[in-house]
């Protein structure tokens, strides 16, 4: 006990100074603890919620200024809470031991649910609560600002893990977007106050006049006609339009990705090569023509503002989301030289869509039917009219024929009037 | 982009692995694609049909026990696209600029990605300007003297390689990953002296961060 009236540190480490009244922890970590041994009922909660947000720089330069603050002799008996200590690592952000850091980073999203509810990550669930409940109701903050908070929390949790840890805490910075923007999804996207909204239906009504493209004018890498063009831009149809059904930016991000797949596919095996950037992004627009997928520009928006930065810029992911980026602004500017037309048939196309924007898809080539059958049926017409004339004509010459024979057999008649009775009777 | 710096931004330990993204710029048949699958998975023409895809690919690479994950990006080359060219190399922290040495053509456009480079992103990305098909070195149309000159006027290394022959590409990514490294080391020597108040208090928490790298020493010995 040769260690009595030293100065001791908080337990947790933190740099601040301890207090015997607090448990030998500092005043922050001791709110910590209370917190955590009761969590709901906690007065301070809130506000402590809000304190763990701060960010790690301010803190650091709190500790300066309160070091003097803390310069109290305190009693505190190292040896007995030795091993209780030891559970936290130092340092002003949050502290996990190693297996509670490695078993939150496990891959799957509801082994990590679990994780979280263990006695040792509570801190970090409250946090999360915390953030959560605050972005979901605080209706004043813009989707903008929003985004950059999320962005900044991110930022925090990184801070756990030291720098050797880096797959570890790539998983669970996954698995903490999956859970923060599956909750406040429906308080960021597409919200009736931003622009976005008019954006989709603008985009939409792009898409829609420009049903027309065909895969030869976008010089599609695939056969026509072939059963793996079909396939493939069917597949990746399907998997656009699924994009928008999803919450969690990775898994918006992970159909993009399965739209990609499948036209690389079809791709090598019209191509027999690998398929180049050129190839990929063609059958991507053509693609996102023939989907037209549902509130596309939120969609965009959303994972660009919510997404976790790192996969956004350098994943496989973002190289795939790049290229839808870049498929919606050639949509967007797109003019006759990118087809390959000519100003005026550009123009005749558009404004030919644009009576049919409202039968859409499969109606053009319905409506061409149509007009095929038009023209067939005028023919046809045109054809039974002659029928009919002629069979007219037919007819009369029919009758002018019977009449002249008769005529001319009642001249044979008249010239050769039949005596029958005679000459039997001289013959006899 | 709420948060600024993603792609190269760097730790200060050395057990810190950088990412890196390079985009890879030139006309449709310069041997883009040639030349990164060559490097990638040292394959080139008969043997690229088991590859799915070019477009996206990756290397790990490790210089001097830094360890550097390099993303490469195939752009579209194709005149119709030459207006997305800037949402491709966004955030990019090098540029491969590929030409074709036996089209002038394919050269002149090259000079037009660094003009264009130059403008939306600076000095802060590495460029690389290449003569790819050395091997056609009897049909040159580009001289040595005029290519070399201009990269240097542009503050652009220049290299040539051959795909077909596997020449000069190791050298090339090489290279431009420890100039990458470099740029990417003064970046955060930038930050670190910016303001002072955080520099101190990031070495502050520095010291307590002692113990975790006791393990890092040990797991990489392990591993």
């Amino acid at each position: 006990m040769g260690f009595l009236y030293q100065a001791e540190k908080c337990r947790k480490n933190c740099g601040f100074y301890g207090n015997p009244a607090w448990h030998g922890y500092c005043s922050r970590c001791w709110i910590q603890q209370r917190q955590q041994a009761q969590p709901l009922t906690d007065g301070f909660r809130h506000h402590t919620g809000k304190l763990h947000i701060k960010p790690d720089v301010t803190e650091a330069s709190q500790l300066l200024n309160r070091r003097d603050a803390f310069q109290s002799v305190t009693n505190y008996n190292v040896n007995s809470e030795q091993s209780t200590a030891s559970l936290y690592q130092a340092g002003s952000v949050l502290h996990f031991s190693r297996p509670c850091l490695l078993s939150l980073a496990r891959g799957d999203f509801s082994e990590f649910l679990k994780a979280l509810r263990c006695l040792e990550a509570q801190p970090l669930l409250t946090r999360c609560n915390n953030f959560i409940q605050r972005m979901q109701e605080d209706e004043t903050i813009s989707v903008d600002k929003k985004a950059e908070e999320v962005q900044s929390f991110y930022q925090q949790i990184t801070l756990y893990y030291p720098d050797h840890m880096s797959e570890e805490r790539d998983r669970l910075l996954d698995n903490i977007e999956k859970l923060v923007m599956t909750r406040i999804y429906k308080s960021v996207f597409c919200l009736h106050s931003s622009q976005d909204e008019q954006k989709d239906l603008f985009l939409h009504k792009r898409i829609k006049s420009l049903s027309w493209v065909t895969p030869r004018m976008l010089q599609l890498p695939l056969a026509e006609g072939s059963q793996e063009e079909k396939n493939g831009i069917s597949c990746s149809v399907t998997a656009l339009i699924e994009m928008d059904s999803k919450r969690a930016p990775q898994d918006k991000l992970s159909c993009v990705s399965k739209a990609c797949n499948y036209l690389y596919k079809s791709i090598q095996s019209c191509k027999m090569e690998p398929a180049t950037a050129d190839d990929l992004l063609s059958c991507l627009i053509y693609s996102t023509l023939k989907a037209n997928p549902p509130r596309l520009w939120s969609n965009l928006e959303y994972i660009t503002r919510f997404c976790n930065p790192k996969r956004l810029m350098a994943g496989e992911c973002g190289y795939y989301f790049t290229n839808l980026c870049c498929a919606v602004s050639f949509i967007e500017t797109l003019e006759a030289s990118s087809l390959g037309l000519k100003q005026d048939e550009f123009k005749r196309l558009m404004q030919g869509s644009e009576v049919t924007t409202c039968v859409s898809g499969n109606g053009l080539s319905i409506l061409q039917q149509i007009q095929k059958n038009k023209e067939l049926l005028v023919e046809l017409q045109h054809r039974q009219d002659t029928l009919f004339q002629k069979a007219k004509c037919l007819g009369k010459e029919l009758e002018a024929w019977t009449r002249s024979v008769q005529v001319e057999i009642q001249e044979i008649v008249s010239r050769f009037p039949l005596d029958a009775k005679a000459p039997p009777e001289s013959c006899v | 982009m709420a948060a600024g710096g993603g792609g190269g931004a760097g730790g200060s330990s050395s057990s810190k692995t950088y990412s890196f993204k390079v985009v890879l710029l030139g006309e449709g048949c310069v041997g883009k694609t040639s030349l990164v699958l060559r490097y990638c998975e040292n394959k080139f023409n008969d043997k690229h049909i088991t590859t799915l895809q070019a477009s996206f690919l990756t290397k790990k690479l490790n210089i001097g026990g830094k360890r550097v994950n390099l993303a490469i990006w195939d752009t579209a080359g194709q005149e119709r696209f030459h207006a997305l060219g800037p949402i491709y190399y966004r955030d990019s922290n090098g540029a491969i600029l590929v030409y074709d040495i036996t089209d002038e053509d394919s050269f002149q456009k090259v000079k037009n990605w660094v003009k264009e480079l130059r403008k939306m992103l600076g000095n802060e990305i590495c460029l690389c300007i290449v003569g790819n098909k050395v091997d056609l070195e009897k049909e040159r149309h580009v001289s040595v003297q005029e290519a070399e000159a201009y990269a240097e006027s542009v503050g652009a290394k220049h290299y040539h390689t051959s795909a077909k022959q596997n020449k000069g590409i190791e050298e090339l990514f090489l290279d431009l990953c420890k100039r990458m490294i470099e740029t990417a080391q003064v970046d955060e020597r930038a930050k670190g002296n910016g303001p002072s108040q955080s520099g101190g208090a990031r070495r502050g928490v520095q010291i307590v961060d002692d113990e975790p790298q006791a393990q890092s020493a040990g797991g990489c010995c392990s591993g």
